[in-house]
């Protein structure tokens, strides 16, 4: 008799260990998940908190019309309509991100009460993002009426100032436009293109071949020397300069500096391709992102079996690798991080509409990306890039800089290309990445360098 | 004051069901009634306020009269009961009424917050069952020969469940019921009650292998009828009470390793056989997957729960009717969402505590009919609530049985309730049983006692 009432005691208590455990881990998935009807219910007891950004701009709030009913304002309208997102026809962006702390009230239970009594709805909390809209406004205004998207981060905290993708639409008229907009798959204006967007790195990929490199050549890289000729054959593959430039005798700094595809195609074939492909990695390609927003993971196609014509079109970043101009961000912020890549964030903190902090989030460490020294290396190597190099037209202002251009190029025909700028600021002391990418326009130095100005102009005056 | 009781009478309500479970788990100390009558009195105590505490806010809430007049029956019928029972028979057990009040309450309180009506029906059910049971003690005592029809209740029971197999209604995919009279009959649950009396007569006085083998063959009878119905929880729980019984009854563990390795074999068998047990299987393993058709009631279910947290949303705060069949199969869920998973464990250890108490007399019992009842009670009792309670929070795959005393269902709440007369009856005889030896020891003593004064008169 005691065995089988021990056996009842145990499976009973494997029933309380499951319990508990499901209640502890009850998450917001749960929540979010269409099928609960929590969130009706919550929307009919309370009022939709405020979104505000870092400088304490309303980017989203609740407000009433004439005839009583609810209806969500943006005032910015297109300017953050992606990172902020909408909500109406599903949600996304930070509606999305933060729609339990939104829809939830965390006031007094006592003054719940009352407001259920006097059948008023209770304020929802507050979000207050880490956005600025100065800075988001001038992204906004840089990138005009091209296609492309722009991210700035503090490189020391990985707060994210400003996100900007285009083309974009208007969520006040969400409930209007949605048809037009979720069909149009040619423009994708929904897409936000800095963590969806996937696109061909170009030469801002060099920044990962010239790691490879410095990892695998740690005492010879710097005495390295190749002669340009305009183009980089090898075997039945060729590949040649941006418009066929001949860049004469390169070392490595040059090689960088002038973005030489020949002699990063020979770079590229120097290098060990199982440790290429471990550096690759290293910086998060092919793998899940710390991204508080939905993005598409990128992917670098190579092995220790790719051919040589793979390796030499990966190390100038086209071939199949693609990158999202955050993953891109997130490179550039752990070079000028000392290597440490920060948690990106987008929500500082969510507070009850009488400002109890109900959440915090407090800047953390992703993890280092590389060494102090390979960080330090690379951000030399940038620095000419500016000072010399494709990012010349950042030189000269009263803060210095460092960077990559790229022209990406996305099909056979030359002049086609997305224009890249990846690049931080200052450089003695690091504070913020912007990362620029316009499309089918032509070169980076020429059209994403002015942008990615702009938007240092802005942050610096 | 109304702002104080609607806000925190969840944790009250709470709080009290906690004290009560001490009362429970510190009344295991004593196997006699009268030993127990001090903390059943303390116990009765936090039964009231919890009820009060749930109906109080239930009626502040709604406003409504209906639900105050439902709180003054439920009142009644738990007060007016362990009184009567007292008259009747002295040696009732307080505690073990108090233990079936507050899990009958606990029921009502989300019945009522569910549907009054079903609410009202239930506790109409409860009380004639109750009235039903006051003769089962007495039934007990003057029908001695209750043991000697083992098969007639074998019998009676197979011709329940076929009948049901050949003319009964299809609820859900299985045939678990049938209609006379404009009433709807569930036989699984009243023929439990003559399966575990035909087990205990077959297995009386430590029994040989052949007589668990016979009881075997009846028992598998009942299985097979039960699995062709598709009523496959009911057919879990008589196999495990036959499990427990023949391992208890023979003091052999090896039945309970036999029956173990039965059980999977069967299981095994079933879910090749029998295209639902797969689909049950499958909606318990990723519901998510399936969340439109089998795996809904088991998301909202999860939902529902998730939603209530350690305290729950407060009474009529929470969305539970969004889970189908929330009153029978799920009603732990809706507990849950809107009392609390801590109260939702607290009523686990109500029913734990009740089944200890079980145990306990029946560790006292020199009669072995009288055990086995008690053995096979408890088992069927305590394992339905694990197949419920584990099978709607997703630990193990839903059979879709009741809640015992909280489900909503006639059949169910009937046959509980007559079967804890059963107990009651045995905690009666138990104490007449006392009474008398009592007695006897007492005139010995007088008479021994004479002697000894008579020897010293002689003396001097």
């Amino acid at each position: 008799m005691y065995l089988c009432a021990g056996i009842f005691l145990i499976l009973f208590g494997g029933l309380f260990g499951y319990l508990i455990r499901y209640i502890r881990s009850n998450d917001e998935a749960l929540f979010n998940n269409s099928y609960n009807s929590r969130q009706r219910v919550l929307a009919a007891e309370n009022r939709r908190g405020t979104i505000y950004s870092a400088d304490g701009e309303v980017l989203a709030q609740t407000v009433m019309t004439e005839d009583g009913e609810e209806r969500r304002e943006y005032p910015f309208r297109e300017v953050f309509a992606h990172v902020v997102g909408y909500t109406g026809k599903g949600k996304s962006g930070i509606e999305e991100l933060e729609n339990y702390n939104l829809i939830n009230s965390n006031i007094p239970e006592r003054d719940k009460v009352d407001n259920e009594l006097a059948g008023v709805k209770n304020p929802g909390n507050d979000v207050y993002t880490t956005l600025d809209t100065n800075l988001q406004q001038t992204a906004y205004n840089a990138l005009g009426a091209y296609q492309g998207a722009i991210v700035v981060t503090e490189v020391k905290t990985g707060r994210i100032l400003a996100m900007v993708s285009k083309p974009d639409y208007d969520p006040n008229q969400i409930a209007d436009i949605w048809e037009k907009v979720s069909e149009d798959t040619e423009n994708a204006a929904l897409i936000n293109r800095v963590t969806q967007g996937l696109y061909p790195p170009g030469s801002t990929f060099k920044i990962v071949t010239a790691l490879a490199y410095i990892r695998q050549y740690p005492e010879t890289w710097s005495g390295y020397r190749y002669e340009c000729t305009g183009a980089y054959t090898n075997g039945g593959s060729r590949i040649s300069c941006y418009h066929g430039t001949v860049h004469g005798t390169v070392d490595f700094m040059t090689s960088f500096a002038k973005s030489c595809n020949s002699s990063f195609a020979n770079i590229g074939m120097q290098l060990d391709r199982a440790g290429f492909q471990d550096t690759i990695n290293g910086l998060l390609f092919n793998q899940e992102l710390p991204i508080p927003l939905p993005y598409n993971q990128t992917s670098v196609e190579l092995t220790a079996e790719s051919d040589d014509a793979d390796v030499m079109q990966t190390s100038i970043g086209q071939g199949k690798t693609q990158i999202s101009p955050m993953q891109l961000n997130m490179i550039t912020s752990a070079i000028a991080n000392e290597g440490v890549l920060m948690q990106p964030i987008l929500v500082d903190q969510v507070l009850s509409a009488q400002g109890k902090v109900i959440e915090e989030n407090v800047p953390q460490e992703y993890g280092r990306l590389m060494t102090q020294e390979e960080a330090e290396i690379l951000t030399s190597l940038m620095e000419d890039v500016v000072l010399e190099g494709t990012g010349r037209g950042l030189n000269g202002q009263p803060y210095t800089s460092a960077g990559k251009t790229g022209s990406a190029e996305f099909n056979q025909v030359k002049e086609d290309s997305h224009a890249w700028f990846t690049g931080f600021a200052p450089v003695e002391d690091p504070e913020i990445a912007v990362t620029v990418i316009v499309e089918r326009i032509g070169s980076g130095g020429d059209y994403a360098v002015p942008l990615a100005r702009r938007i240092f102009d802005a942050y610096f005056s | 004051m109304a702002y104080f009781i609607v806000i925190y009478s969840k944790y009250f309500i709470t709080f009290f069901l906690f004290c009560f479970l001490a009362c429970g788990i510190y009344a295991l100390r004593y196997e006699s009634t009268q030993d127990q009558a001090a903390v059943a009195n303390v116990q009765c105590v936090f039964l009231f306020l919890t009820q009060f505490s749930a109906y109080l806010t239930i009626v502040i809430r709604t406003q409504r009269l209906e639900y105050l007049i439902l709180y003054a029956f439920l009142q009644i019928l738990t007060l007016a009961l362990p009184i009567l029972e007292n008259l009747m028979y002295p040696g009732v057990s307080r505690i073990l009424m108090n233990h079936i009040c507050m899990l009958l309450s606990a029921g009502m309180i989300v019945l009522t917050r569910l549907d009054i009506n079903k609410a009202v029906r239930q506790l109409a059910i409860a009380g004639a069952s109750f009235l039903i049971g006051l003769i089962v003690p007495w039934v007990i005592r003057k029908v001695k020969s209750l043991r000697k029809f083992g098969w007639i209740y074998a019998g009676a029971g197979v011709a329940a469940l076929a009948v049901v197999l050949i003319l009964g209604q299809v609820t859900h995919g299985s045939k678990i019921s049938y209609t006379i009279g404009g009433i709807t009959f569930q036989p699984s649950e009243f023929v439990k009650l003559l399966y575990v009396f035909f087990l205990a007569c077959l297995l009386v006085n430590e029994p040989k292998l052949k007589q668990v083998i016979l009881a075997g063959i009846g028992a598998g009878i009942h299985v097979l009828i039960l699995v062709f119905s598709k009523d496959l929880g009911s057919a879990l729980i008589y196999f495990v009470v036959y499990v427990v019984m023949i391992t208890v009854a023979a003091h052999q563990a090896g039945y309970l390793l036999a029956g173990a390795a039965a059980g999977a074999v069967a299981s095994w068998a079933a879910y090749r056989l029998f295209s639902h047990v797969q689909v049950r299987f499958q909606a318990w393993k990723d519901p998510w997957s399936v969340i439109d058709n089998q795996g809904y009631q088991i998301t909202q279910s999860l939902f529902a729960m998730s939603r209530g947290g350690w305290f729950g949303l407060g009474i009529g705060k929470g969305t539970p009717n969004d889970i189908p069949y929330v009153e029978t199969d799920f009603i732990f869920s809706a507990v849950v969402e809107e009392l609390g998973l801590l109260f939702g464990m607290g009523i686990i250890g109500t029913a734990i505590v009740l089944f200890l108490l079980l145990m306990r007399l029946a560790g006292g019992l020199k009669d072995g009919f009288y055990r086995n009842l008690l053995v096979g009670i408890g088992a069927a009792y305590l394992f339905q609530t694990f197949l419920t309670v584990g099978g709607g929070t997703k630990f193990i795959p839903l059979t879709g049985v009741t809640l015992p005393f909280i489900s909503y269902g006639g059949s169910s709440v009937m046959t509980t309730i007559l079967m804890f007369s059963v107990v009651q009856g045995i905690y009666i005889m138990r104490y007449e049983e006392e009474l008398r030896l009592e007695k006897q020891r007492r005139k010995k003593e007088r008479q021994s006692g004479k002697t000894a004064e008579t020897d010293e008169a002689q003396e001097e």
